[in-house]
């Protein structure tokens, strides 16, 4: 089988006493998409951090394309091969871009840091892929002050494909967006997939959006992989209490909340799943 | 006597460019013990619509229309009327919950805080928010009123807001976006006290949230609000089973399912509107898939259909369900029950 | 799939757009920039050579061809002003540009690296922080003798802490925005985030901080002159003008009057505009209050 895109090995990531990503280990192979589901203080977002190189794991290593992560680069070649493997776009819309840069230089700027496209060039490519991302040529002097949200995320967007990366990381991206947006942004985002052969690390609280967007998932809770495995299988017939847990909490049609109270508690019975 | 009864509330806001228009003649009434969803995406004005019930809005908004609680219209109270009303009759919840508390009063404090207001008896008042902790699931409930609010978790404050809001039993409790920022096995138990505290004390709700199910799930009744406008009013289980307006029915298109992959997701086009932003007509006309020239130059009325009502002029033809074709599906299968 | 309805796409903006700089600020800007074409175009403008006395006519009144008058050697008064215009805005100039360009850096530097450097630089500028920059300045002209270039690093030196603390702080904001973690994962290098982003868009709040560091330059640097620090007599330069007591003594008190209102009303005009550009509404509570912190 094929080198898998990402590898994460024994993860685990220490701020003093506390261990926030305890022995994670999984794989992302090309073209595929994984989902990190866990609720907040899972250490979803420190995984992110470790696979992007923005922090450095306590222990463990990881692998992208076959180079370990690991190690920070400091190198300008380093770094730019780094950043034509591995894309991260993230949560919040409104900072993930420079606010007064037009949203044709974003993306020429991150097509000439990736070194994916000569001078002469240039723009031509970032109005092709603004086009790619649902956003046409009249963008390219838009500034992300005058976007929506679900806009400013296709930009983001279009900036990490700019470098041709093997794998993006998607850290909670539609989480902050409408839902009516949402939709939009996950087909964008499938579509991409199948053309570009992008495998994508999805990270997100939101079941519903797993099974939309990926062909595995790896719950996390506390920081401990819980359940893994294909999105059929663990959502379908979770084999862990805590991931049935998690789906009974999803809201959905037919759907009614329920409270988990604690043994010592009360008069009416515990209602569970 | 509605608890709640909201008529023609227009909006504007004076901001240095101009008065921008932000809520259209929005109206509602909420039943006493009854539960109402406000529903709707960026630009939909609901949390306006709350603020101006809870009259907490910016100096620069310029309300009209009539805002009645309980048959005492709001709009004229004094201030200290106000404030008796608000102490009386309405709680608040808001979706952060350390803004609502005061980090530097330990959580006891807090809640008797409300009590301490309308009974008096501290003594007894104690007892009764230790009751009331162990009762929404807090362990160990007298160390935590000695607890300062940085103590405790974003769920665990929520709850105790919630349940300091529901104390004093007022007859309206106002809630926006109560538990957007919890974990969902938080809302899933938050939600579910909610509804226990709310039955046995008769109090109503207006439920603000952009998420559908959730609304469906918690409310009787569900307003759905687009580009500061109503377009649909319906019972929580008409909505769930038929929804009419092509807004709504785009809406439940496009949440996620959780049961299986659906490809590609129905989607509306375009991006959600503010009224500000929505030219003479139908709001919803830009993005509608069964839009007519109509739909262009006149605002359709809400029209009653049955219990509901909808803001569309093809109402008769989406009652027949001859657009089934042309507009996104309904709800999809439920799920068994049990989950 | 492409969005039906988006928002039209805005016509690019000027990046220093016209700010709002109301009444007072484009009046305050009127003033600056008369000072500066005068001081620019003094040879066009000034009716006789600031340094050639005539001795036959000293102390001489306002008249057609003098119009303050002549001084104590006979030179026009009026000319020795707008020449003096020049020195006047040079130093300050050349202290704010110095204390920028040394400044910047640091403050960079400081906010992208964090940890150990940032504390280094931060208390080194807390130190000089705290030495007066009249009192470096002083120094300064003990140690390597009065004059105008003494005069400028030494408060070029003892301005560097003003532009750098909040240049730091601003930085340190932009460089936790999300956007700077993507183009670190992205791979730019920490030099071309700083420069092309993070520089650009605190670029504005350096220019008002520039401008009103410039007027407490000149004030500064005036009372040096005034004090017989910076500039040396003859050189005309309104510190050096506004000095000259034995003309008041003698009962002629329009050049110094003339040189102190011209000090005062280019540092009001400086700091107003710097205000506006920063959004305050000036006041003179903050001016004084930012007098008072020097």
């Amino acid at each position: 089988m094929a080198e898998p895109v990402v590898r994460a090995e024994g993860l685990t990531k220490r701020y003093g006493v506390v261990t926030v990503v305890d022995d994670v280990s999984f794989e992302l192979a090309a073209g595929r998409t994984l989902a990190i589901v866990g609720e907040s203080g899972a250490g979803k977002s420190t995984i992110a951090a470790m696979v992007t190189g923005l922090a450095a794991p306590t222990s463990g290593r990881i692998v992208v394309g076959g180079e370990d992560r690991s190690v920070p680069g400091r190198s300008a070649r380093v770094r730019r091969r780094r950043g034509q493997q591995l894309q991260l776009v993230s949560q919040d819309p409104f900072t993930a871009l420079d606010p007064r840069q037009p949203v044709g230089s974003v993306i020429a700027e991150a097509l000439a840091i990736a070194e994916r496209a000569p001078k002469a060039t240039r723009a031509a490519r970032a109005v092709e892929l603004l086009e790619a991302v649902g956003l046409g040529a009249r963008y390219a002097g838009a500034v992300p002050r005058a976007l929506s949200g679900g806009q400013r995320q296709r930009v983001a967007i279009a900036r990490a494909l700019a470098a041709e990366p093997a794998v993006i990381v998607l850290d909670e991206a539609v989480s902050a967006l409408d839902v009516s947006v949402q939709a939009q942004v996950l087909n964008l985002l499938r579509d991409l997939q199948r053309e570009t052969g992008t495998a994508f690390l999805f990270i997100t609280h939101d079941l519903a959006v797993v099974r939309q967007i990926a062909h595995d998932v790896l719950v996390l809770e506390r920081g401990r992989v819980v359940e893994q495995g294909t999105v059929d299988r663990v959502l379908g017939a979770p084999q862990e209490a805590y991931t049935q847990v998690l789906l009974d909490s999803t809201p959905r049609h037919g759907w009614r909340p329920r409270a988990r109270r604690p043994a010592a508690a009360l008069a009416t019975p515990a209602a569970s799943s | 006597m509605s608890v709640l009864d909201v008529r023609d509330l227009s909006l504007e806001i004076d901001t240095p460019a101009g008065p921008v228009p932000i809520l259209r003649e929005v109206g509602f009434t909420v039943a006493p013990g009854e539960a109402v969803g406000l529903v709707g995406e960026s630009g939909s004005g609901k949390s306006m619509t709350l603020r101006a019930i809870a009259r907490l809005l910016p100096p620069t908004a310029r309300p009209t229309g009539t805002i009645a609680i309980n048959g005492t219209p709001v709009g004229s109270l004094g201030r200290s009327a106000l404030r008796a009303l608000r102490r009386r009759e309405l709680g608040f919840v808001f979706q952060d919950p350390r803004a609502a508390v005061n980090p530097m009063h330990r959580v006891g404090d807090f809640l008797t805080e409300v009590v301490r207001d309308r009974r008096g008896d501290v003594r007894a008042a104690t007892a009764r928010a230790v009751d009331l902790l162990a009762r929404i699931g807090v362990p160990d409930p007298e160390r935590r009123l000695r607890q300062y609010p940085v103590e405790l978790s974003g769920g665990l404050l929520q709850r105790v807001v919630i349940a300091a809001a529901l104390m004093g039993g007022p007859s309206l409790l106002l809630a926006d976006e109560p538990t957007t920022a919890l974990d969902v096995t938080t809302q899933s138990d938050v939600l579910a006290l909610v509804d226990e505290l709310r039955r046995e004390q008769g109090t109503a709700m207006v439920f603000v949230t952009h998420d559908l199910d959730l609304a469906l799930a918690v409310c009787d009744r569900v307003v759905v609000l687009y580009a500061g406008q109503v377009v649909e009013v319906a019972s929580a289980a008409s909505l769930a089973r038929a929804p009419l307006h092509p807004y709504t029915r785009g809406l439940f298109a496009s949440r996620p399912p959780l049961d299986r992959r659906v490809e590609p997701m129905p989607a509306i086009d375009g991006v959600p509107a503010a009224l500000a932003d929505v030219p003479a007509g139908c709001p919803f006309q830009a993005r509608c898939p069964i839009v007519q020239d109509r739909c262009r130059t006149s605002l359709p009325p809400l029209i009653p259909v049955g219990d509901e009502l909808v803001r569309c002029h093809r109402v008769d033809e989406l009652r027949a369900g001859t657009l089934i074709g042309r507009l996104p599906l309904v709800a999809p299968a439920p799920t068994p029950a049990g989950a | 799939m492409t969005a039906a309805t988006e928002v039209l796409v805005p016509r690019r903006r000027i990046v220093l757009r016209a700010p709002a700089l109301g009444a007072s600020g484009w009046l305050a800007l009127a003033v600056v920039t008369l000072v500066v074409v005068l001081a620019a175009f003094a040879p066009l403008v000034a009716p006789h050579d600031p340094d050639t006395g005539n001795l036959l006519t000293p102390y001489a009144g306002p008249s057609g061809a003098h119009w303050l008058g002549t001084d104590a050697t006979g030179r026009d008064i009026a000319s020795r002003l707008i020449y003096g215009a020049r020195t006047s805005l040079l130093g300050p100039a050349a202290i704010v540009l110095l204390s920028l360009l040394i400044g910047v850096p640091l403050a960079l530097v400081s906010a992208w690296r964090g940890g150990a450097v940032a504390f280094v630089i931060t208390r080194a500028l807390d130190v000089l922080f705290a030495i007066p920059g009249m009192l470096i300045a002083i120094l300064a002209a003990a140690v390597f003798g009065a004059g105008l270039r003494s005069a400028v690093l030494a408060l070029a030196v003892a301005y560097l802490p003003y532009t750098a603390r909040v240049i730091v702080s601003a930085a340190e904001r932009e460089r936790r925005q999300e956007y700077v973690r993507a183009l670190t994962v992205q791979g730019a290098s920490a030099v071309s985030i700083s420069v092309r982003h993070v520089l650009r868009n605190i670029g504005p709040l350096i220019a008002s901080q520039s401008t009103v560091a410039f007027a407490y330059a000149l004030i500064d640097l005036a009372s040096l002159s005034f004090l017989g620090l910076a500039v040396q007599p003859p050189q005309a330069d309104w510190g050096v003008l506004a000095s000259d007591r034995d003309s008041v003594l003698q009962g002629h008190s329009t050049q110094v009057a003339a040189a102190s209102v011209l000090v005062v009303a280019t540092v009001l005009a400086l700091f107003v505009v710097g205000a506006r550009m920063a959004g305050e509404r000036p006041s003179v509570r903050g001016f004084l209050r930012r007098g008072r912190a020097r």
